[in-house]
């Protein structure tokens, strides 16, 4: 092996490293704690040192080893890793990258290192050497040193006072403050200063005030009552008070002891502690107000930080800002943690919840027992009860709720591999990101978008070249919004690729048998056959999409959490997916209706209207039943039929309900004999033996104890659709 | 406040304050226009404030430029309290001196 092929391996080792240590970074980023991960990082950096060493490369030699060291730290628990030194680490792993190429550039292996790139790793090691601290600490901008008009003394009070011109004038007299002053203390040493320096040349007026005082001042007063001294002179005076050391430690343990909620600005923090007096802080903040506006490295302008200013005018000392400006970081970063999140087991949540749904139901009960006891005055209470019992259950769904924002995001990861994958450049807008929902809810919609999404980078958006062709922006976009609606949320997912070829769905369901070549199907309908197993429209399979996990499945997904999927497309424009999903699964808002012996819940949000049912305007067409409803077609069906548990001692006169409910952008009627009302209901499933019952979602105790079901309303239409299939067969 | 001229000593009398203050540094000019000693005789001030130190820091301000002594040939318990808590004196101790007031340390 020569020399040349040996150094073109090590390059190729480094950069698999680097690809392995980026991964491990993606992973870090995710979980922390991760210690594969962290060790990979390690391994990577100790590696590529190893080797560079062996060629004598020194520059990565360098940059690794203190790469190196910085994880040793972090693995062996000596340092925590932040986010920000994951951000520097990805940093690091670049500027290792940009080594290799500069190395691998260079082919006599001697040339000395860029001055760029020499910079760019100088500036990444010194952060590394910051790499402790989450943020650098703004301290590290406060400038150091001292007003020059006042040094600093160990146990003395440092006192400076300016006098304005018209100090005088305004009846002051400087030498009673001193008086005063000298009154509270020992005015160890003063420094008169009257800046006449030429009485020729000067103008000197006798009632103006030309005089500055600098004091040494020993004294056991704080610096409040001493900074009362001058109170009355704040518009005649620069007043700047300097404490003594002494008094820092007594700061610095207040600081230690401060209660957490007064740390939030740092010129109350100080003030509290006695530190800085009020008006030093109110002239500290004009500064802070009237002065320009920096732009920092990240491109963001911020204001200048009070304490650089505070020291600046002198009203304190450094070090005592210094130890402010940690205490401020440390309680910060505590209530952080504090604030965020308190980890609790789901599964005692769950527990919660499932009491909750018993006592809604319990209440429910009451209720019942209440109205048929007929106590007057108890239906106040139970009202009391009921409305406690509501609010703790949507507190207590609350509590189950996470913004999907964190779910959805993920699928850039997804979004930007597969258009990479496939060579296309797609956008993804993400909206609506705050919108909450059950986090159960969430775990279970994911894989469902995910295919989705995939979808619509694979079949949807086209390669760049033909939408130049077809006129649009090379670059595609997904939007994908969330948002609530009426006790659901609604999931879009919009592209603007190729749409849906209604013609070959249609063709493609005639080949495999869904539909006969004479049904007649409006264009919503074809499309929705794309949800019907085994139909794919993609004829090339590529590795991501098009194997046979279809939207069936999506579809079958969705509707397992009582969702529903809609689907708009325009052929060449674009198609949108619209997913509706329960917030969450426990809970059930109802509206309780009887049929024949039994009683059922309709999901509330879900019907439209009652109104009575009049037979007189009943169609029977090829088996399924129409209502002429104002005017409109409503397809309807009866309960009793339906479940076949038509009460006999019901005489056949008796007047019946309609109840209208919808699903989607359809509706239908459910036939019904008694409207019985709302009810807030926890759902029970049914269990595996009546998995396969259609049209029923579930099932609830009412607070009568007696058991009634819940209808799938969107599985009923199916059902009565199936049946009309069935009876035109025939 | 009344001015006496004799003896080259300019003796100031009364308040040495803002109120006279006016007054009082016409008074220091024309004294100073012809000299070849500053000495100022202060022992019947019977008030000195803010205002009446400046026209004392001035003055030995004006004699220093004009490189005669300066000096304080008698001095009121008024002046001494305002010196004293100052920690001024040397500046009045009679020297003819080229250092301005003592600037801040």
């Amino acid at each position: 092996m020569n020399l040349d092929s040996a150094r073109q391996a090590f390059i190729e080792e480094v950069a698999e490293l680097l690809q392995l240590m980026e991964d491990a970074l993606l992973a870090l980023e995710e979980n922390p704690e991760d210690p594969e991960s962290l060790n990979e990082v390690f391994r990577a950096m100790h590696t590529i040192k190893g080797t560079g060493g062996v060629f004598g490369y020194t520059p990565i030699v360098d940059f690794t080893h203190t790469v190196e060291t910085l994880m040793d730290a972090v693995r062996s628990g000596r340092m925590a890793l932040s986010k920000a030194l994951i951000e520097t680490l990805f940093e690091c792993r670049d500027h290792t990258s940009a080594l290799i190429d500069f190395i691998a550039a260079d082919k006599t292996g001697t040339a000395p290192l860029s001055s760029e790139l020499q910079r760019a790793g100088d500036a990444l090691l010194a952060r590394l050497g910051h790499a402790p601290v989450a943020s650098p600490l703004p301290v590290a901008a406060l400038n150091f040193d001292t007003p020059k008009s006042l040094p600093e003394a160990n146990d003395l009070w440092m006192i400076s006072l300016e006098f304005k011109r018209d100090a005088l004038r305004n009846g002051m007299d400087p030498l009673s403050f001193l008086r005063y002053l000298g009154s509270l203390g020992e005015l160890v040493h003063v420094a008169t200063l009257f800046p006449i320096v030429s009485t020729a040349s000067e103008h000197f007026d006798p009632e103006s005030c030309y005089l500055s005082f600098g004091i040494a001042f020993r004294s056991d007063a704080d610096k409040r009552t001493i900074a009362g001294v001058f109170e009355f002179a704040d518009e005649d005076c620069e007043i700047r008070i300097l404490e003594p050391d002494s008094a820092h430690h007594r700061y610095i343990e207040l600081l230690e002891t401060i209660p957490h909620e007064q740390v939030d600005c740092m010129g109350d923090l100080l003030v509290s502690i006695g530190a800085l007096t009020p008006f030093e802080l109110v002239r500290a903040l004009k500064t802070q107000e009237t002065a320009p506006q920096t732009i920092d490295s990240d491109g963001s302008t911020s204001k200048r930080r009070l304490g650089e200013i505070l020291v600046e005018q002198g009203s304190i000392k450094p070090n005592v800002i210094e130890h402010a400006v940690k205490t401020q970081e440390n309680v910060r970063a505590k209530r952080q943690e504090e604030n965020r999140v308190i980890r609790v087991d789901a599964q005692r949540l769950g527990h919660l919840i499932d009491l909750v749904g018993e006592l809604v139901t319990s209440s429910a009960a009451i209720r019942v027992m209440v109205k048929r006891a007929g106590i007057d005055n108890m239906t106040e209470v139970v009202d009391g009860v009921d409305y406690l019992v509501s609010e703790i259950r949507d507190n207590a769904l609350q509590l189950r709720m996470v913004a999907i924002g964190e779910s959805l995001s993920r699928f850039r990861r997804v979004v930007r591999d597969v258009s990479q994958e496939l060579g296309k450049s797609i956008e993804l807008i993400i909206t609506g990101g705050e919108t909450e929902l059950d986090k159960t809810v969430v775990e279970k919609i994911t894989d469902p978008l995910t295919h989705l999404i995939r979808n619509a980078v694979d079949h949807g958006i086209e390669m760049p070249a033909i939408r130049q062709a077809a006129g649009k922006l090379t670059t595609g976009t997904i939007h994908l919004n969330a948002y609530h609606d009426s006790g659901h949320i609604v999931i879009e997912i919009n592209d603007d690729g190729a749409g849906l070829d209604a013609a070959r769905i249609r063709a493609k369901a005639e080949l495999k048998g869904l539909i006969k070549p004479e049904d007649v199907l409006t264009h919503e309908e074809i499309l929705r056959l794309i949800f019907a197993p085994g139909l794919s429209t993609k004829d090339q399979a590529t590795n991501l999409s098009g194997r046979g996990v279809g939207m069936d499945v999506v579809r079958r997904n969705i509707e397992a959490l009582r969702g529903t999927v809609e689907l708009e497309s325009q052929f060449g424009i674009g198609t949108k997916i619209t997913i509706i999903l329960p917030l969450t699964l426990a809970i059930i808002e109802g509206f309780l209706v009887g049929a024949g012996r039994d009683q059922y819940v309709i999901p509330l949000s879900q019907v439209a209207e009652c109104v009575e049912m009049n037979v007189n305007e009943t169609r029977k067409h090829r088996g399924e039943h129409y209502i002429n409803l104002r005017g409109e077609v409503l397809p309807f069906i009866r309960l009793t039929d339906l479940f076949e548990n038509a009460d006999s001692t019901r005489t056949v006169n008796q007047r019946e309900s309609l109840v209208v409910v919808r699903f989607g952008h359809h509706k239908m009627g459910l036939v019904v004999d008694t409207l019985l009302g709302e009810l807030q209901t926890v759902i029970k499933p049914l269990g595996k033996l009546f998995e396969r019952l259609r049209g029923v979602a579930g099932a609830t105790i009412l607070g009568t104890g007696d058991i009634a079901l819940i209808l799938d309303v969107a599985e009923l239409a199916t059902i009565g659709h199936i049946h009309r299939h069935s009876i035109s067969k025939q | 406040m009344n001015v006496a001229a004799e003896d080259a000593a300019l003796v100031l009398e009364g308040e040495l304050t803002i109120y006279t203050a006016t007054a009082t540094l016409a008074t220091l000019r024309d004294y100073l226009s012809d000299r070849k000693v500053c000495a100022l005789n202060l022992s019947a001030v019977t008030e000195m404030d803010s205002a009446g130190l400046q026209l004392l820091l001035w003055a030995r301000r004006m004699a220093a430029e004009q490189r005669i002594r300066f000096q304080l040939v008698g001095v009121s318990q008024a002046v001494v309290s305002v010196i004293d808590l100052l920690q001024i004196e040397p500046l009045f101790g009679g020297y003819p001196t080229d250092l301005t007031v003592e600037n801040a340390t």
